[in-house]
């Protein structure tokens, strides 16, 4: 167990150096100065120096990979000239409302995700089956953007039951009893959460039902079933149990996806969480978030992924033993 | 004079869809191809996926022939925001350009960019996993955590800081970066397959009567690797196609006036509320030609590879 985390946090650490490399030659090959303020902002030269200076641009490129390096390492992500503070401190303030998302998408999905999968391997054949799998491959298909704007049009435009963007009713905030805050708070979840959920429960619907189908060939499944155990029995304590241990691993990799959705449909919501200002960095050319959004969804994708194969080796000793 | 045009082009994919039945339903001849074909006509939702792009690309190839207006053309004041209506089928936007032209152009333009960043991936990624797979050892370790680490960033992520750092971005260059994005996967695909097929005895006799790595690649590696890399592009270029439009809707992909399915959602958005028309009709557009790819793709990985068939 120990090994396998050891080994498991070398690679992330392989990927992330690898990852920092590629932004810094990115940030290198960019056209223009990333701390050249955009014209029509006037800026004195010392000001514009000091910047070059503190992150090494006016040194020779093995030193200033050196220094981005050691700066990345030390959490220092660079300065953000759209906001004028610290990229690490915007990050502090937005990682942790996209986490939130992360986590209500996440869980919502894969509860969807997994009773449509263990509903069409029980059904399969039928119509219902057919259905399931095709509504859910159409969702897959749409663009998250427009899933979320329609989304936003149906619900809150046309039926106005949710609010449409932001977390919380800021007016009706500083009166509200606590309690009030959350439900409003949890009002303001349901569309971004369910545009997540539909974008990926396909994936994770069409994994379930395929290693529930592997799952009821086995043979002690063959001997239950000889044995006269009732059917909804079979399905819930023999097959599932079996074919639900593979579904953690994809958890990680689903984390990408919903990472990558989470910006436009943050955007659209005007969820105040990375994608939101990854998104609105794009207009103001913000080299430094930028970069610095690339770094951090890449360390929270790895970070979920070797979670997953810790849980996975937790949950299977066969894992554990190999 | 526009029905006519519109009855003249359905003939035209009609007659073509049913050239291609027919050619499927012909089981005379045993040859591989002949069965893999009738593999793929025997699922239904596979066979419309393909009447479907048929019809998408022949819309799109015929596009100026087939617009009942001016994509880019500012029609008259008074037409902003127009409702769809007989002379409008899909309304007008926010400059009263119609909607419906606009999209035919946008469906042409994003088509072709999907089409064509998708054969440059494909390209790197099958030289990328070739070369990881056949030489092994330090350099394929190599190569395999650089593939990890581009798999750890989302793509629209990394699509947006390229797009950023580059601002405004040519056709042609969102082409080049939107192949550059969406090889990973498949060169990880390509390594598995050849890893397995070099320890085939075919490429042992091969390298007995002489035969050189480079001849090998050729003449077994990829022919080989053909199957499951056609079925991995079939299947990308639906998110090619869904990343473009991403792009182009926070506007750093196709520049403004030039329509793609993505910037006109983009030029729909602000008037959701009032003229919804604007962003839904190239969205549906768009989802009628993912899902198409991707029953498509489905379609064909069960024909090309027979034993996956009873699995699902």
């Amino acid at each position: 167990m120990r090994r396998l985390l050891a080994s498991r946090l070398l690679q992330g650490i392989a990927v992330v150096w690898v990852v920092t490399t590629l932004t810094f030659v990115l940030l290198h090959l960019a056209p223009g100065d990333p701390y050249a303020f955009r014209e029509g902002v006037p800026v004195a030269p010392e000001v514009l120096q000091h910047w070059r200076h503190v992150y090494c641009l006016d040194r020779p490129v093995s030193a200033q990979y050196v220094c981005y390096l050691r700066s990345v390492a030390s959490g220092d992500l660079g300065y953000s000239l759209s906001q004028h503070r610290p990229v690490r401190d915007i990050l502090i303030d937005y990682v942790p409302r996209t986490l939130e998302l992360m986590f209500f998408g996440m869980l919502a999905s894969f509860a969807l995700g997994i009773a449509l999968g263990v509903l069409e391997a029980r059904r399969r054949g039928t119509f219902a089956d057919w259905g399931s799998r095709g509504i859910s491959l159409f969702f897959y298909s749409m663009p998250d953007f427009w899933l979320a704007l329609m989304l936003a049009l149906l619900f809150a435009y046309w039926l106005p039951i949710f609010p449409i963007s932001g977390i919380e009713n800021v007016i009706a905030a500083p009166t509200n009893s606590w309690w009030q805050r959350a439900g409003d708070h949890l009002r303001h979840l349901v569309l971004p959460v369910t545009t997540l959920m539909l974008m990926t429960c396909a994936g994770i619907a069409r994994f379930q039902r395929a290693a529930m189908l592997d799952a009821m060939r086995l043979d002690f499944v063959v001997t239950a079933r000889a044995k006269g155990v009732p059917e909804h029995a079979i399905a819930g304590h023999h097959v599932l149990r079996n074919a639900l241990l593979p579904v953690i691993t994809l958890a990680g990799i689903t984390l990408p996806s919903l990472l990558g959705g989470a910006v436009l449909v943050e955007l659209i919501f005007s969820w105040p969480g990375m994608g939101y200002i990854t998104a609105m960095a794009v207009g103001s050319r913000d080299y430094a978030l930028v970069t610095s959004s690339v770094l951090v969804t890449s360390v929270l994708v790895v970070l979920g992924t070797i979670a997953a194969d810790v849980l996975y080796a937790i949950a299977d000793p066969r894992v554990r033993a190999a | 004079m526009f029905a006519l045009r519109w009855l003249a082009a359905g003939i035209l994919v009609v007659s073509l869809c049913a050239a291609l039945w027919r050619l499927a339903r012909r089981r005379d001849s045993g040859s591989r191809f002949q069965g893999a074909l009738a593999r793929y006509a025997a699922h239904p939702s596979a066979v419309i996926a393909l009447a479907v792009l048929i019809v998408l690309y022949c819309v799109a190839a015929f596009a100026p022939w087939l617009a009942s207006h001016d994509p880019i053309e500012i029609l008259a004041p008074s037409l902003v925001n127009h409702a769809p209506s007989a002379t409008f089928v899909f309304g007008t936007d926010y400059a009263g350009r119609d909607v419906f032209s606009r999209v035919l152009y946008g469906a042409r333009l994003s088509l072709t960019v999907a089409l064509l960043a998708t054969l440059i991936s494909v390209l790197i990624g099958t030289a990328y996993g070739v070369t990881a797979g056949f030489a092994g050892g330090a350099l394929d370790a190599i190569m395999m955590r650089i593939v990890d680490a581009f798999l750890a960033i989302p793509r629209i992520v990394l699509l947006i800081a390229v797009g950023t750092l580059w601002s405004p971005l040519s056709v042609t260059s969102l082409v080049i970066v939107l192949g550059l994005t969406a090889w990973f996967a498949t060169s990880r695909l390509v390594r598995a397959e050849v890893l397995s097929i070099k320890e085939r005895e075919m490429v042992a006799a091969a390298r007995a009567l002489g035969a050189r790595d480079l001849a090998i690649v050729r003449r077994h590696v990829l022919p080989n690797v053909l199957t499951p890399v056609l079925v991995a592009a079939t299947l990308g270029v639906a998110g090619v196609i869904i990343n473009e439009a991403a792009l182009s809707f926070l506007g750093i992909g196709v520049p403004d006036p030039t329509p793609s399915l993505g910037n006109i959602i983009r030029d729909g958005t602000p008037y959701l509320a009032s003229a919804w028309w604007v962003a839904l009709f190239p969205g549906l557009a768009l989802v009628i030609t993912a899902l198409a790819y991707n029953l498509a793709g489905d379609g064909l990985r069960d024909a090309m590879d027979p034993r996956q068939v009873d699995r699902s």
